[in-house]
C-alpha cells in the first residue's frame, strides 16, 4: 500500500470547486513535509493540511478565515470549500486586508535587534600589531596616491551594486598608478557601531586583491598617519558608514589631504533605514526625527542620535558628496542638508542602446511579464505577486521571475527561471531576458531608488517597462534613457487597469524596444584624477549626467 | 497658566498601557501632574515602583473615602469599577484646589500636544468628544457607531477635561454620585458604566463644550470619518487633522478586526497598531500573575462569577448579611 492509499479520496465535485483556488506549487513549497511524502498535495490539503493550518495558496489564509467567521467553523466545512461555495458571494474574506504590508509591519524592529541577530564573525585571526601593519602598507609610498575605501562589507567576496561600483573603481585608480586599501568591519552591522568603541573597531583590511587581515581603527589611522607624514597622498572615500564609526573615520579623514568624498548609494546618512521605508513599508521622506512618523516607526528610538553622530562626521570632514542620480542626490540635499564641500553624479554605469529596434511582438502571441531579482518587498515584490495572481488564468500573459531561486514566495503561476549574476557574469541577466524573451518588467520599488541596476538590465534586455512614478530613479531613468521603452504610472489601479483592459499589449507592441549594454563606470575616479592632475578637488568635475546622456546618443 | 492635573484609572493588569500614556503624554506635556487611580491591590510577593513610570502620584480605591467600600467594590466587575472610581477621583482632585483635570484612559496614546484643552478649560466647565463627529453611512457603519453610540453613550468617556469652576464642581460630584450608584455596564436598563450618564451633561450643565476635532480620541468606532495618514512632514493625521490621541480600545483580535474594517484601505492604521504592541511589549510588568485583579476572587483565590455579583447587588439581604462579601468558607456568600 503507497501512502497515497491512506488518504481517502476527497469528493471529485469538492476537488473541482476549489480546484482554480488551490496552488500546487505554494503548497509544496510551504509545506517540505508534504512534498517529502509524496502525497497529491490537494488530497493532502482536503484530508488533514486544513485542520493544521496549513494555506491553499498565497492568497487564502486558513487561520483567518477561520477566526473572522466562527460560524464556519461550527459546520466544520473546509473553509476553502466554504468560501468558494458560499463565503465569496457573501462578501467574507479570503485573507486579511493588506496583510503583506501588515506582515512587514508586524515584523519591523529596530536595527539594534537584528544586529543581535547578524552571524557574528570572530575568526579573523588577531589584529595585525602597528608595526607589521606599517610594514604591509609601506609598498603605497611608491604608488601615486592611496585611496581609503570605506564600505560595510568585504566586496570582494560579497556581491551588490555598492560592490560592484568598489571593484571597478578600484580597477579604475590601480590603473592610474594608485593604491586601493579597503576598510570593512570585521562584524558586519545593520547599524553604525557604537561610539565607545570607535577607535577600538575591528575592520578588515584589503589592499588590493590582497587581504591583509584585521586591524584596529586606531592603529590604521596611526598607520596611516605615519604614511602621510612620509609623503604618501591619501584619498578617503566612504561607499557606506553601515557598521563604521563616524567618529573614528573622522580621525582617518582628517588625515587626508586631498579630501574626502561620501557616496549616497542610498539614504543611510539620513536614516539607518537606509531605504527610507516607514516600518518597512511606506517611503517616509526622511522627516524630522521628532516627527510622529518617526515616533511610530520600528527605526525611530534612536534616529536622532543617528542622525547627530553623521552630522558631526559630514561638519568634521566636509566631503564631496557624489550620488548615483540626480534623484537620489535631490532627496538627500532637501531631506538631510548636511553640510558638504561640494556635490556631484556619478551614475556606476552607463546604457548604452543600439541603433535599431526589435522586432514587434506578434500581435497574437502571450506577453511575458517579468519581475527580475529576489522575491523582496523593497524591490516591488508584492504589488507583481498580487497582480500575477490576479491574471494567471488569463492567456495573454505568462509571468516569470528572474533570479535566484527562493523556496518563499513560490506560486503556480509565476515561472521562475535561474540567473545568478556574479562577477564573472555581469550580464547575466540581460541575457536572460533576451533568451527567455520577456517582454515586459515591472519594477515598482516602493521607494526612489537611488540607481536601480535592474531597470537598466531591463532596458538592456529589451524589454518593455512598466514602472512606479515613486520608484525614484527608477522611473527617471526611464524618463530620460529610453521614454518610448516603458511607461511610468501613477498608481497600482492604473497598472492594474493596464492588465485588465488588455493596454499593455498595444502599448508593448507599439513601443520602439531596443537592446543594449551596460557599461560599468568607475566610482570615484574622475574626481580623484582631477585632482591628481593638480585641479582643486571637484570643483571642476565633469557633470557625469549629462555625460551618460551624451554616451546614449553615441 | 494653571496647572493641569491628568489622571487615568487601571488596575494592575493594565500598567503596562498606563506606561505608554505616561510616555507618550509626558513627551508633549511634562509640566503636567499625572495621578493614577488605582483599582485593584498590591499582587503578593511584587513591589512595584510606580513612580519610575513617571506617574507623579497614586490615590488607591481605598483612599477615596467611598462609603460601605467592600460591598460597593464587590458589585462591580473590573470594568465597572475601574470606571466607577473615576468620579470620585475627580472630585478629589477639584477639592485639592486643581483648577484643570484631564482624564485619559488607560489605553490611550498621545501623539501631539493637547494645549487646545488647556486654553478651551478657560473657558469651558467642562470638555466632551463624542464617539463620532459626522454620520455615517452604509449599513455596517451605522449599526457598529452610530447604533453603537445609541447603547453605550453619545460621548467616549475615555476622554474628559472639567475646570475647577463652580459649574465645573456641580458636574463632577453629580457625575461621582451617580458612579457610586449606577456605574453598571446594564445596557437594557439605559445604562453603559459611567458613559451614558453624560448623554446628560450638555442639558444639566452649563459651558459643556463639545470638542469635534477629529483628532482627538481616534479609534475603532470613528475610523470610518477618520482615515489615518502619514503627510510628508511625518505628521500623523486623523481625518486631514493632527492626530492628538489615538484610543487603542482592544488590542485584541477583534479590535483589529474593526480596525480593518474602518482602515479605508490605508495601512497607517495598523503602523499605529503595532508601534502601540511594541511600547506595550516594552512596558510589561514582569512578575505579574496572570489575570491578576485583586477584586476579581473570593479570599480562597475562587473567581467572582458574575452572576454573585449581580445578586449582591440586587438584594438587599444578602449585603446585610455579608457586610465582606469577598470572604471564602461556608458562612460566607461564596458559600451561600
Amino acid at each position: 500500500m503507497n501512502q497515497n492509499d491512506n488518504c481517502r479520496p476527497h469528493d471529485e465535485q469538492e476537488a473541482s470547486a476549489v480546484a482554480d483556488h488551490f496552488d500546487a506549487a505554494y503548497y509544496l513549497a510551504t509545506n517540505p513535509d508534504v512534498q517529502t511524502s509524496g502525497l497529491d498535495p490537494l488530497r493532502h490539503f482536503f484530508k488533514s493540511g486544513w485542520r493544521e493550518g496549513r494555506n491553499p495558496s498565497a492568497d487564502f489564509d486558513v487561520g483567518y478565515y477561520l477566526r473572522t467567521y466562527p460560524d464556519v467553523v461550527a459546520t466544520g466545512v473546509n473553509p476553502l470549500l466554504h468560501y468558494v461555495w458560499a463565503g465569496k458571494s457573501e462578501g467574507r474574506l479570503p485573507k486579511r486586508p493588506m496583510d503583506s504590508l501588515r506582515s512587514n509591519i508586524e515584523q519591523a524592529r529596530h536595527p539594534r535587534e537584528k544586529a543581535g541577530e547578524w552571524a557574528r564573525v570572530t575568526d579573523h585571526g588577531p589584529c595585525l600589531e602597528r608595526q607589521l601593519l606599517t610594514r604591509r602598507l609601506a609598498g603605497v609610498l611608491s604608488t601615486k596616491a592611496v585611496v581609503v575605501s570605506i564600505s560595510h562589507d568585504d566586496y570582494h567576496r560579497n556581491l551588490g551594486g555598492v560592490q560592484n561600483v568598489i571593484r571597478q573603481e578600484r580597477a579604475a585608480v590601480e590603473r592610474m598608478g594608485c593604491a586601493y586599501l579597503h576598510v570593512a568591519p570585521v562584524a558586519p552591522l545593520p547599524l553604525l557601531a557604537e561610539t565607545a568603541t570607535a577607535q577600538k573597531l575591528h575592520v578588515l583590511l584589503r589592499l588590493g586583491s590582497d587581504h591583509l587581515g584585521a586591524a584596529t581603527m586606531e592603529d590604521l589611522v596611526a598607520c596611516l598617519e605615519t604614511l602621510s607624514v612620509a609623503g604618501a597622498r591619501l584619498f578617503v572615500v566612504v561607499h557606506h558608514l553601515l557598521g563604521h564609526s563616524p567618529e573614528a573615520l573622522a580621525t582617518l579623514a582628517a588625515i587626508a589631504a586631498h579630501g574626502t568624498i561620501v557616496w549616497i548609494h542610498d539614504y543611510f546618512t539620513l536614516c539607518a533605514n537606509y531605504n527610507l521605508l516607514r516600518n518597512d513599508v511606506r517611503f517616509c521622506g526622511a522627516p524630522q526625527p521628532t516627527s510622529g512618523a518617526c515616533g511610530i516607526c520600528a527605526y525611530g528610538a534612536d534616529r536622532a542620535e543617528h542622525m547627530s553622530r553623521i552630522r558631526r562626521f559630514f561638519d568634521a570632514t566636509r566631503p564631496l558628496v557624489l550620488a548615483p542620480s540626480e534623484t537620489a542626490l535631490e532627496i538627500w540635499r532637501t531631506r538631510g542638508a548636511l553640510p558638504h564641500r561640494d556635490v556631484g553624479v556619478q551614475p556606476p554605469a552607463r546604457l548604452v542602446l543600439a541603433r535599431d529596434p526589435l522586432p514587434s511582438v506578434e500581435p497574437d502571441r502571450q506577453l511575458r511579464v517579468a519581475h527580475l531579482g529576489m522575491p523582496l518587498h523593497h524591490k516591488g515584490w508584492p504589488v507583481f505577486a498580487t497582480l500575477a495572481r490576479r491574471f494567471v488564468k488569463d492567456p495573454a500573459y505568462g509571468f516569470y521571475r528572474l533570479g535566484a531561486p527562493s523556496d518563499a514566495q513560490v506560486s503556480e503561476g509565476i515561472h521562475v527561471i535561474n540567473v545568478q549574476v556574479n562577477h564573472d557574469r555581469p550580464n547575466a541577466m540581460i541575457e536572460a531576458i533576451s533568451e527567455h524573451r520577456i517582454d515586459v518588467v515591472v519594477n515598482w520599488s516602493p521607494w526612489p531608488e537611488t540607481f536601480c541596476y535592474t531597470v537598466h538590465e531591463a532596458l538592456a534586455g529589451g524589454a518593455f517597462v512598466v514602472a512606479n512614478a515613486g520608484a525614484g530613479h527608477v522611473s527617471a531613468a526611464l524618463r530620460m534613457i529610453a521614454p518610448e521603452q516603458g511607461c511610468v504610472l501613477e498608481s497600482e489601479a492604473e497598472l492594474s487597469y493596464l492588465f485588465e483592459e488588455r493596454r499593455l499589449g498595444p502599448l508593448v507592441r507599439d513601443a520602439r524596444r531596443r537592446r543594449g549594454v551596460l557599461i560599468p563606470e568607475s566610482g570615484s575616479t574622475p574626481w580623484i584624477a582631477r585632482v591628481l592632475d593638480g585641479d582643486e578637488f571637484a570643483s571642476s568635475a565633469p557633470s557625469v549626467g549629462s555625460a551618460a546622456v551624451m554616451s546614449l546618443q553615441d | 497658566m494653571s496647572k493641569v492635573h491628568c489622571f487615568t484609572s487601571a488596575t494592575y493588569a493594565y500598567l503596562d498601557r498606563v506606561g505608554v500614556l505616561v510616555e507618550t503624554l509626558r513627551q508633549r506635556h511634562p509640566e503636567w501632574t499625572f495621578w493614577l487611580c488605582l483599582a485593584d491591590g498590591e499582587p503578593p510577593g511584587i513591589s512595584i515602583d510606580l513612580s519610575r513610570m513617571g506617574i507623579d502620584k497614586v490615590v488607591r480605591v481605598t483612599e477615596l473615602g467611598i462609603p460601605d467600600l467592600r460591598p460597593w467594590l464587590f458589585t462591580h466587575d473590573v470594568v465597572e469599577l475601574s470606571t466607577a472610581v473615576k468620579g470620585p477621583m475627580l472630585c478629589k482632585l477639584l477639592d485639592h484646589d486643581a483648577t484643570k483635570v484631564v482624564y485619559l484612559d488607560p489605553d490611550i496614546a498621545v501623539f501631539n500636544s493637547l494645549s487646545e484643552v488647556e486654553n478651551l478649560l478657560d473657558k469651558y466647565n467642562v470638555i466632551l468628544t463624542p464617539h463620532q463627529v459626522a454620520p455615517d453611512e452604509g449599513l455596517a457603519a451605522i449599526v457598529d457607531n452610530e447604533i453603537g453610540s445609541l447603547k453605550h453613550g453619545i460621548y467616549n468617556l475615555g476622554f474628559l477635561a472639567v475646570a475647577g469652576t463652580d459649574e465645573g464642581k456641580r458636574f463632577a460630584a453629580w457625575w461621582r454620585d451617580r458612579l457610586l450608584r449606577f456605574c453598571f455596564d446594564d445596557i437594557p436598563n439605559g445604562l453603559f458604566t459611567d458613559q451614558r450618564w453624560c448623554d446628560l451633561a450638555p442639558a444639566f450643565f452649563s459651558g459643556v463644550h463639545i470638542l469635534r476635532d477629529p483628532g482627538y480620541n481616534v479609534a475603532s468606532w470613528n475610523l470610518s470619518q477618520r482615515p489615518i495618514s502619514i503627510d510628508k512632514d511625518g505628521e500623523i493625521r486623523a481625518g486631514g487633522h493632527p492626530l492628538r490621541f489615538f484610543h487603542f480600545t482592544k488590542v485584541t483580535w477583534v479590535g483589529e478586526q474593526m480596525l480593518e474594517r474602518y482602515s479605508g484601505g490605508r495601512i497607517e492604521v495598523f503602523e499605529l497598531i503595532s508601534w502601540y504592541r511594541r511600547r506595550l511589549a516594552a512596558h510589561a510588568l514582569a512578575g505579574l500573575p496572570e489575570g491578576w485583579w485583586c477584586y476579581g476572587t473570593y479570599a480562597d483565590g475562587a473567581p467572582i462569577s458574575k452572576k454573585h455579583r449581580r445578586l449582591y447587588r440586587d438584594r438587599a439581604d444578602l449585603r446585610e448579611r455579608f457586610p465582606d462579601p469577598f470572604q471564602a468558607g461556608a458562612a460566607a456568600l461564596a458559600g451561600a
